[in-house]
């Protein structure tokens, strides 16, 4: 009974402080064996799904300054946790050369977000994507930093904001769409995002019903 | 030519090739963030 309350209180408490990071701060982290206790690989690129919201795994490089990229990627269901300093996995099996998310991040090289405009449904430019925000215990994709455009208005121009964006969305190649009533939610500032993306979506499935 | 700038300029080049190398290897590990392409359900158009 105690050990079920433990968890519970521990539960709340992850909900309470989640760690919120950049997805461009993973890139470059060692990704570290529990079992063996040594660095693998390191993080290249973070592969996410727009359509589900959430990340599929990452692309990985050999270690070492001079070293290449990894046939290796590591999907998401082998990573045992994501911290500031490294990505965890239980061992080297962890990693696969063959298997869905290596054909995926094959099939969608190129098709790097960071650069790319985001438009709102009602064809307003709000800036250009400079990273993702994710829930590092999760893996869940909570929003978009942006430089922001100009012209928004409530904002400096080209100053970084937060966008929180729906649990599924659409990307294409070049530009990213989010809906019109994500606009009152942005932020400047990480601190407090992670409430402003839960009030966003909680008035879109509000709105939906 | 003499020795000297025959050696300077073998050097050279050497220093030349391994920055390009690692110029061309530090652009192979820069990563990025990748949205996966949407999947169409079969039979959509």
């Amino acid at each position: 009974m105690s050990d079920d309350r433990g968890a519970a209180d521990k539960q709340s408490g992850a909900d309470d402080n989640r760690l919120l990071m950049r997805a461009t701060e993973l890139a470059g982290l060692p990704v570290v064996s529990i079992a063996e206790g040594e660095a693998l690989a390191d993080v290249k690129d973070v592969v996410y799904n727009p359509d589900k919201g959430s990340l599929l795994g990452f692309t990985l490089n050999k270690r070492g300054f001079l070293r290449g990229p990894m046939k290796a990627v590591l999907p998401m269901s082998g990573v045992v946790g994501i911290g500031r300093d490294a990505v965890m996995v239980a061992d080297t099996g962890a990693c696969e050369e063959q298997g869905g998310l290596a054909a995926e991040a094959q099939s969608s090289a190129g098709r790097n977000v960071v650069g790319n405009d985001v438009l709102t449904d009602a064809g307003q430019r709000l800036g250009k994507v400079t990273d993702i925000v994710v829930a590092a215990e999760s893996g869940e994709v909570f929003g978009y930093e942006l430089e922001g455009d100009p012209k928004l208005q409530g904002h400096h121009p080209g100053q970084r904001l937060f966008l929180p964006i729906p649990a599924t969305l659409a990307v294409s190649g070049t530009a990213l769409m989010v809906p019109a009533t994500a606009e009152p939610f942005i932020r400047d500032d990480l601190s407090g995002f992670g409430a402003a993306v839960e009030e966003f979506r909680a008035q879109l499935s509000g709105s939906a019903t | 030519m003499n020795t000297l700038t025959a050696l300077i300029l073998i050097l050279l080049v050497i220093a030349i090739a391994f920055g390009a190398f690692v110029l061309v290897q530090r652009k192979r590990r820069t990563g990025g963030v990748i949205a996966s392409k949407p999947r169409r359900p079969r039979g959509s158009s």
